[in-house]
């Protein structure tokens, strides 16, 4: 018994021998000087595939629009009936179109807002307490860098859930990069006020304009910088009247907490900046993070829109400002992602907590592990670990979360912006299910 | 009793025992097997050895070939901070943050008086989005060097941006102590004052602010809103124009910063620099950034197109197109390129060779709607119509939302005049886009061309609206007004007709035509004294100009004026001489002549 044990063991103590030396010799091979590229952000991700997602083309192919140029998707059951649909705009026909979903697992689009120069935020609220839910359009009249003033507040007012009428609310004015509705006047009719964010260029604002009923609106400019990217609305500071949040870029590089003091007041006030005048703010929601009943702010850095060709920078990525009350915020930073926008929040792993996934418009496509969109997953204690959902499509520049299929898990929906080369890999929007 | 039996072995030969054999065979079998798999396994492909052991091409190759000059350095006088300064700046400024951070920390530790390295971690931690880490170098480095006036600056900005205004008010007057009148902390203290709701003296110190340093856009920009906030909305209008002319937002001058850019070799970063300086009028500083990125990676298109850009900006179209031409054969070349390229050789006035860049371009790039704008453009002012409206079409088919290729098919379409097809797309321009400016004073010109001020005010009226303080736009209102004057004139309306240049007179007071032509009027009504004062007027803000010397002298003469009717036709005859216009020289001359002594 003991031989052929011997003999077993030292076969295999042979067969180690063999492999150490090989792998010795290995290890002593000149290794390549220190790479620039180890500490470039793609790298970070390095974390193996945990979640695994399969695309799926929907709605208007990538070849209708040549380059597709789908600037922000919304999901949303349009029609309220109980199934949620599909809302996204998109600057190359400068169209609105709900894809809507009827039934279950059957999408069909339809356009329902044209010639709206530059759309690049959508959302639906039913504004005059109709019951129905309209459209809110924010068109910046051209998407590309200029300070023309023409921007638009657009509003697609919902007839009949078939029909949309179009009701230019605000034209000639600093170009508007977000509209949404909240009843910041205390209205107790069902009207709903808008919440404007104006980007314009050299000069710009964001303004809330008072329901006054019958389509009339009264504007009162809250915040006299340009830049303004995103403008969520929560109750940020508890006292149960809707406050307003602005994503601030340009040089400026702020968020600012528009507080809602009663009466028609607002007052503003500075609650986080990067002193970096090219951090490259790009987009922030409003989720409870931590899951402490405030509303939080996340946070997106990635935008090099300025310059041609879109270079990286190392510090792209994505923060969270936490909510301490009173309108304090702590800032956290979570990861690096070069060219991030569009965070949106959800519990991405089924484990309770709030996950955030990003998409990235600009990145160093020729590198192989460039990343167009992330997951980042948390693990309870606000500590992030990146994951990689997807390296293609490209150019990615907005992502919403949202129940479509009805059984709980998180279904993404991204949209390509192809306004830089390389002109492959391009998309126009993809759903994304869970493997 | 049995005996044990040795076997004698023969002396010739040692034969091992049958058992010995598979023994060492075995063994040495397991060996090799294991040798051979991991030589499979852990042997890179060739194609990786062949890429890892290549040597690295370009700016990368110069890159390393200079680190490992520095870190032979540093190996050679260990200890020594001016090897390692080098290296730590090398890194830098290359994004190695962490071994930058690493050897600003050891010349931290041997050099603490230097206040350069806490300078540059700061610098680290702003990259890092590491506010507490910002801070906390950014006061070392004050409390080394009190005096360097941008670290009191970030202090100033990362307190305002963490809401922190008294601490963000003691840095910006610390750091206006050091700068005198330094625009950027007089910016914050006025911000300071808004966000600490002393609104009134935030917008007195802004006032102040731009009557010391006028070309400080933000605050412009900041102002305008604010004006409009206050429904000013013509004082809104004008401030939005002075920040729009005064440029875009630039960073304050940071030596310690500035001074390691001369260690980059990043051409990508280079070129961010450079057009970052093109883009806040501050082109000859970039030039540098931007001709050495060329010089680091000749083989990317990107820096050859800022740098044909910068030239083309300069005026200098040769040099613009020798420049884009060496981009053109590199990789990448993008539309912007192609379009640059293009119009150096308009400027150059090679109309073939402009079209065949945009053929070159559309060549790699079929799918661009501006090169097919472009070329369009070009094949219509070659005679070549039928080509140029099949461009224009695929332009437009291209790019169905864009206002530009709609309103440059309008061109075409003017230029060969087909004048009602031309309006046709400049109205479809606005559709798309209301206030599409080349749309709008297209049509304003037209109709004033045709008779209709009223008409070409619902074009110009936009456009002056938006560009206050252009030329163009201020040249279209007077047009507009002498249109006006010039109908009641028609309409033999002469009440109207005056007051419809006082009133472009209010918009636009520094109209020489305006002046000029209310100078004509009041001299056909021999409202002389009045007809003296507009010409003079008009003269003043456009000097030399014939239309409006000569009836002025003319004026002077009937009253009397001779000495200024002589000074006035000298000067005239001067200038005529100057341009080679000998008949209008002629004139004066004759003019002069025949003024009483």
């Amino acid at each position: 018994m003991r031989k052929p044990l011997l003999l077993t063991l030292t076969v295999l103590a042979a067969l180690a021998a063999g492999w150490g030396a090989v792998a010795l010799y290995f290890s002593t091979q000149a290794k390549p000087a220190n790479n620039r590229a180890a500490t470039q952000p793609e790298s970070v991700a390095t974390t193996p595939m945990q979640l695994e997602y399969v695309p799926e083309p929907i709605g208007a192919p990538a070849s209708e629009f040549v380059r597709p140029l789908i600037s922000h998707i919304e999901i949303v059951d349009l029609d309220q009936d109980g199934i949620a649909d599909i809302l996204y705009c998109e600057g190359q026909k400068n169209s609105v179109r709900w894809i809507r979903q009827s039934p279950r697992g059957q999408f069909t689009e339809f356009v329902i807002g044209e010639n709206i120069p530059g759309p690049v935020h959508v959302a639906a609220a039913d504004l005059n307490g109709t019951g129905r839910l309209d459209v809110l359009v924010a068109s910046m009249g051209r998407i590309l860098p200029t300070n023309e003033r023409i921007g638009a507040v657009v509003v697609l007012e919902n007839l009949d859930n078939q029909r949309f009428e179009k009701r230019v609310l605000l034209e000639h004015a600093a170009r508007v990069t977000d509209l949404r509705a909240a009843n910041l006047a205390g209205h107790t009719d069902g009207r709903l006020d808008l919440v404007v964010g104006q980007f314009g260029y050299d000069q710009g604002e964001t303004r809330w304009m008072e329901n006054k009923g019958n389509w009339q609106f009264e504007s009162r400019i809250i915040n006299t910088q340009s830049g303004c990217i995103h403008t969520p609305v929560a109750d940020f500071d508890g006292d149960g009247r809707p406050d307003i949040a602005a994503l601030i870029s340009q040089e400026w590089e702020e968020v600012h907490l528009l507080r809602n003091l009663g009466g028609g007041r607002l007052a503003d006030q500075v609650v986080w900046g990067s002193t970096n005048e090219d951090f490259g703010s790009s987009g922030m929601t409003v989720a409870d993070v931590n899951r402490d009943g405030r509303p939080d702010l996340v946070v997106t850095n990635g935008d090099a829109l300025d310059y041609s060709g879109a270079g990286t920078r190392p510090w792209h990525g994505l923060q969270w400002l936490e909510n301490k009350g009173s309108g304090f915020f702590q800032y956290h930073r979570i990861g690096n992602q070069v060219g991030a926008f569009s965070p949106a929040v959800a519990d991405l792993d089924g484990n309770g907590t709030a996950d955030i996934v990003t998409v990235s418009a600009f990145g160093d496509w020729g590198r192989p592990n460039a990343s167009s969109m992330i997951a980042w997953l948390n693990d309870g204690r606000q500590n992030f670990t990146p994951v990689v959902l997807a390296r293609t499509p490209t150019h990615l520049i907005t992502v919403a979360v949202g129940d479509l299929d009805g059984n709980g898990v998180p279904v993404l929906v991204t949209g390509g912006f192809h306004i830089f080369p390389p002109w492959k890999d391009m998309s126009s929007l993809t759903l994304w299910r869970r493997k | 009793m049995a005996s044990k039996i040795s076997r004698a072995k023969s002396a010739s030969k040692a034969t091992p025992s049958p058992r010995r054999v598979p023994w060492v065979a075995v063994v040495g079998a397991a060996a090799v097997l294991g040798a051979g798999s991991a030589v499979l396994v852990l042997r890179q492909p060739a194609a990786e050895q062949a890429t890892e052991a290549a040597a690295p091409a370009g700016a990368e190759a110069e890159f390393q070939q200079r680190l490992a000059e520095l870190r032979a350095r540093v190996a050679a006088r260990p200890g020594s901070p001016a090897e390692l300064a080098d290296l730590a700046r090398l890194y830098h400024v290359n994004g190695y943050n962490d071994e930058a951070r690493a050897a600003w920390l050891e010349l931290h530790q041997l050099q603490p008086n230097d206040a350069r390295w806490p300078y540059y971690l700061a610098d680290l931690a702003r990259t890092a989005s590491d506010p507490a880490g910002i801070e906390e170098w950014l006061r070392k480095t004050v409390e080394i060097a009190p005096d360097y006036a941008p670290a009191w600056l970030q202090l100033g900005e990362l307190a305002f941006k963490a809401a922190r205004f008294e601490d963000a008010e003691r840095a910006y007057r610390r750091r206006l102590e050091l700068v005198a009148h330094d625009p950027y902390a007089a910016f914050g203290l006025a911000r300071v004052k808004f966000q600490t709701g002393r609104r009134t003296k935030g917008k007195q110190a802004i006032e102040e602010l731009l009557r010391a340093t006028p070309g400080f856009s933000s605050a412009h920009n900041f102002y305008a809103e604010i004006l409009a906030q206050e429904n000013k909305t013509e004082e809104a209008a004008d401030a939005r124009w002075r920040g729009t002319t005064s440029g875009r937002f630039r960073a304050a001058d940071d030596p310690w910063l500035e001074e390691l850019r001369d260690w980059c070799y990043d051409p990508d970063q280079l070129v961010v620099w450079g057009e970052i300086d093109l883009q806040t009028k501050r082109g000859d500083h970039g030039r540098k950034f931007l001709e050495r990125a060329v010089a680091l990676e000749p083989d990317s298109s990107r820096a050859f197109e800022k740098l044909g850009e910068f030239y083309l900006e300069q005026r200098e179209p040769e040099k613009a197109r020798q420049t884009l031409e060496r981009g053109k054969h590199r990789a990448g070349a993008s539309e912007s390129l192609y379009l640059g390229l293009c119009r150096a050789y308009e400027m150059l006035q090679r109309t073939a060779d402009a079209l065949q860049a945009t053929e070159d371009g559309l060549a790699i790039m079929p799918d661009s709607s501006a090169l097919y704008s472009s070329r369009g453009l070009l094949l219509g002012s070659m005679g070549r119509f039928d080509e140029a409206v099949e461009s224009m079409r695929k332009s437009i088919e291209l790019a169905p939302g864009s206002p530009s290729a709609v309103s440059s098919f309008g061109l075409l379409l003017l230029h060969a005049g087909k004048r009602d097809e031309a309006i046709a797309q400049f109205k479809r321009a606005l559709q798309i886009q209301p206030r599409f400016h080349q749309a709008l004073t297209t049509l304003g010109r037209l109709e004033l061309e045709a008779g209709r001020p009223r008409e070409a005010a619902n074009y110009i009226r936009p456009f002056f609206d938006q560009f206050p303080g252009s030329r163009a736009a201020r040249d279209l209102m007077s047009k507009l007004y002498i249109g006006f004057a010039l109908e009641a004139v028609r309409a033999k309306n002469e009440p109207a007709a005056e007051q419809a240049c006082r009133e472009g007179l209010e918009i636009v007071p520094d109209s020489p035509e305006l002046h000029g032509f209310l100078g004509t009027f009041y001299a056909h009504q021999n409202r002389v004294p009045e007809a003296i004062a507009s010409l003079e007027a008009s003269d003043r803000l456009r000097p030399n100009d014939p239309r409006t010397m000569l009836p002025l002298a003319q004026l002077y003469q009937a009253s009397g004026q001779i000495e200024n009717a002589r000074r006035l036709l000298a000067r005239a005859e001067a200038e005529a001489r100057r341009n080679g216009q000998s008949d209008a020289a002629a004139q004066f001359a004759e003019l002069l002549r025949r003024l009483p002594r």
